[in-house]
């Protein structure tokens, strides 16, 4: 567990404050799709168990160009960075050191472009880097995009796809019995 | 646990609570290793007919509330299935290659075994699926043989299979004799039906109801299906699925003979300086060992474990394996071929509910005329639930993620079809199972080793299937049509494992005789997917559980002729 001091009890402790905590952070998009998403359910957080502060900043940032948000929600707001942290820590354990390198080489690489970190990035210059990811480092891309899919797809118990946002995007409803008419094409 | 909400099963006493039990010494009649879709078949035929039975199974006895519909926890963390983690293997293509530690095979590890979580596409085969090498000549690179049974031997006990698991579905134009009607009439055809209707139409091509071991009525005192539509990899919580943890294992239980044995993992078939069996060491799930004694041993653990228990039972006796002096074992493995097709339709399919299919086409069962080798059919489906669709299905040009991505996968669920074929393989006697020199699995014992490259006919098989599966899906009216580049290799770790103990007449090239009885060992049979000679076309569940319905008969009768031992 990286950072399982500092940046985790920093985290744990803004938390505790609430939303409004939340909003006084460093990633205020961040906060604003989960304020709207606690809002929505009036839910306590989760700690994070496995990820450090500065771990879920760049998680947010990488899985919200994955799959970014839209007319749609995106990863971001179907909290896959939730789904990460638990993850991590249990079938994806084996992943997680491989992650980390592979988020590390992206802060150096944005600090070369002169910024704080990956997170920091505009959105271009985030997409560009992933892009380099994918073609210069596909076991770490891979990895991460295999996660963040999950994270967006399975079920909320899990701790992503917040409100079955991801299962809406592909139009799959969790409803587990069904009669004819299946679809369009045996109404008759 | 389901977090969803659901019928409950049927009322029904749980079948454990009264069972009979027998002592590790108590030498019963028959000792069964592996109680899925032959084992448990086996299990209660000899039960009723008034045998003494244990069946040890590796797996867990669940019930229909431990199945969920949880994609994280059943496909990707293997709630149900083996966990190359703990029960590693390595794959190579070639005898010259070095093996690197892969998944190289899926399977159910629990009582009710693959019928727990298959598709249940229970089609029969056809007489030529019984005598291809004399219908064919020879291939070259490859083992082509006949069986030493014919459809007709085995007709009657289909049809004891598909009463006692209740299969919906109707005759086709050219399938083989049946003596009775379907149990059940077909499932309703839903959209996914329609379209293969419009597709086959358009081709000239045959269509008809598909045999399913899925209930479209209430069969036995047990539901019709739900449509859930998560049949395919996840076991079925309202038994409408024919698997025989739902069927035949609470009747093996009933007749007050049958004790099934989960989280027993057979790691040895023990026998005596005659060379006859005398029972089974196995682990229990505290991983203390115990020795059941049996009269008669019947592997029934899969066309993998079973070669893999028989080569781990070498002995001085039987140095190459037990029951190996034909060196066979292991050998000659086929998993069927399954070249998709995929397409994309304007309006909601919504192939996602319902059974994974309803309808299918056998219209490309031979392919003589081709100049291809084998053949098979087409269902349209999409068995693939929501994390698997997004991870893997896209066409070439269609980026993995971001903007563009984003907007392929927006209703994918709803308007994607597959037009998945299913095939022969050939086998190939360099294809097979053998003990890796070097992994052990979590218990200390040898893992699985895996050699397999397709025949050259089999790609050309494959390609033919998979081009005229666009074509199909083309004509019913799909607007984006891709499919996946073919492997000369296995891509994904296969369900099917069939033909690594093959039957035959003559022990130099056989395992098993047509009763299913080891050639070198008079009290050892052996009966499951390893028991095929050649592959079917891609559904080969219902024929092995009509083997282990023939195979038990012939069990009883050599039982009583005195073939047991002591």
């Amino acid at each position: 567990m990286p950072d399982p001091t500092g940046g985790r009890r920093r985290f744990l402790g803004t938390l505790a404050g609430g939303t409004a905590a939340l909003a006084a952070m460093s990633w205020p998009e961040v906060a604003a799709a989960w304020r709207a998403a606690d809002a929505a359910r009036q839910a306590p957080d989760s700690p994070f168990r496995t990820l450090s502060t500065h771990d879920a900043r760049t998680l947010d940032a990488v899985t919200a160009q994955l799959v970014p948000g839209g007319p749609a929600p995106g990863a971001r707001e179907a909290r896959v960075v939730r789904f990460l942290d638990h993850w991590y820590a249990g079938g994806g354990r084996e992943q997680w050191p491989l992650v980390q390198q592979g988020l590390a080489a992206l802060d150096a690489q944005a600090r070369e472009r002169g910024a704080a970190d990956y997170a920091a990035l505009d959105g271009a210059a985030q997409v560009t880097l992933l892009e380099r990811a994918e073609e210069r480092q596909p076991e770490f891309f891979e990895a991460l995009r295999f996660a963040t899919i999950l994270g967006m797809f399975t079920d909320p118990k899990h701790g992503g796809n917040e409100g079955k946002a991801g299962w809406a995007l592909l139009g799959f409803e969790d409803r587990f019995a069904w009669h004819a008419p299946f679809g369009s094409y045996d109404r008759e | 646990m389901s977090d969803h909400r659901h019928p409950a099963p049927p009322a029904g006493a749980d079948p454990r609570a009264a069972m009979r039990r027998y002592r590790e010494d108590d030498a019963v009649d028959f000792v069964i290793v592996g109680a899925g879709a032959a084992g448990g078949i086996v299990a209660k035929e000899l039960a009723e007919a008034g045998f003494r039975v244990v069946a040890l199974e590796q797996g867990p006895w669940r019930t229909e509330r431990d199945f969920a519909h949880d994609e994280l926890s059943v496909i990707f963390g293997n709630a149900l299935t083996n966990d190359p983690a703990t029960s590693p293997g390595t794959y190579r293509k070639t005898a010259d290659e070095p093996a690197r530690r892969q998944p190289i095979m899926t399977y159910v590890r629990g009582v009710g075994g693959g019928s727990i979580h298959y598709a249940a596409n229970l089609w029969r085969f056809r007489e030529v699926d019984f005598e291809e090498r004399s219908r064919k000549g020879p291939i070259a690179g490859a083992g082509l043989a006949d069986w030493p049974i014919r459809y007709a031997d085995l007709e009657p006990f289909y049809t004891r299979a598909e009463y006692d698991l209740g299969v919906s579905g109707a005759p086709g134009p050219r399938d083989a004799f049946r003596s009775r009607p379907f149990p059940l009439p077909p499932l309703p055809p839903m959209s996914t039906g329609r379209l293969l209707e419009k597709a086959t139409a358009a081709l000239g091509w045959s269509v008809q109801a598909a045999p399913m071991g899925i209930l479209s009525q209430p069969y036995a005192g047990r539901a019709a299906c739900i449509g859930c539509g998560w049949c395919w990899g996840f076991g079925c919580e309202v038994r409408a699925k024919a698997s025989t943890l739902a069927t035949t294992v609470p009747r093996a239980v009933a007749t007050g003979r049958c004790e099934i044995r989960p989280g027993s993992y057979v790691r040895k078939v023990e026998h005596d300086a005659r060379g006859r069996v005398t029972g089974v060491t196995y682990f229990d799930a505290e991983r203390r060992e115990h020795f059941q004694r049996a009269r008669a041993v019947v592997l029934c653990a899969n066309g993998a474990e079973t070669p893999r228990l028989l080569l781990l039972s070498r002995s001085s006796l039987f140095p190459h394996g037990l029951a190996n002096s034909s060196g066979m074992v292991g050998t000659h493995v086929m998993f069927n071929g399954g070249p998709w097709s995929f397409g994309t339709f304007p309006e909601d399919v919504n192939a996602y509910r319902g059974p994974v299919t309803a309808r299918i086409t056998k219209e490309p069962y031979e392919l003589d005329r081709e100049g291809l080798q084998g053949g098979g059919g087409y269902d349209f489906r999409l068995n693939i639930p929501p994390a698997m669709l997004a991870l893997w299905s896209r066409p070439p040009g269609v980026k993995g993620w971001g903007r563009s991505y984003v907007d392929f996968l927006r209703g994918l669920q709803r308007r994607m079809v597959i037009a998945a074929a299913h095939t022969t393989s050939l086998p190939v006697p360099g294809n097979g199972f053998d003990l890796d020199p070097e992994l052990k699995d979590a218990w200390g014992l040898p893992a699985l080793r895996l050699t397999f490259r397709e025949h050259p006919e089999d790609l050309k098989t494959y390609r033919w299937f998979q081009e005229r599966g666009q074509a199909l899906l083309a004509a019913a009216g799909a607007t984006t049509i891709w499919a996946d580049p073919i492997d000369d290799g296995i891509s994904f770790p296969p369900p099917h494992l069939l033909g690594t103990c093959r039957m035959g007449h003559d022990p130099a090239t056989s395992v098993v005789d047509a009763s299913h009885r080891a050639h070198d060992v008079p009290n050892l049979f052996i009966v499951d997917g390893s028991s095929f000679v050649t592959s079917g076309r891609g559904q080969p569940t219902l024929t092995i559980m009509a083997l282990a319905y023939r195979a038990a008969s012939e069990m009883s009768r050599l039982a009583r002729a005195g073939a047991l031992g002591s």
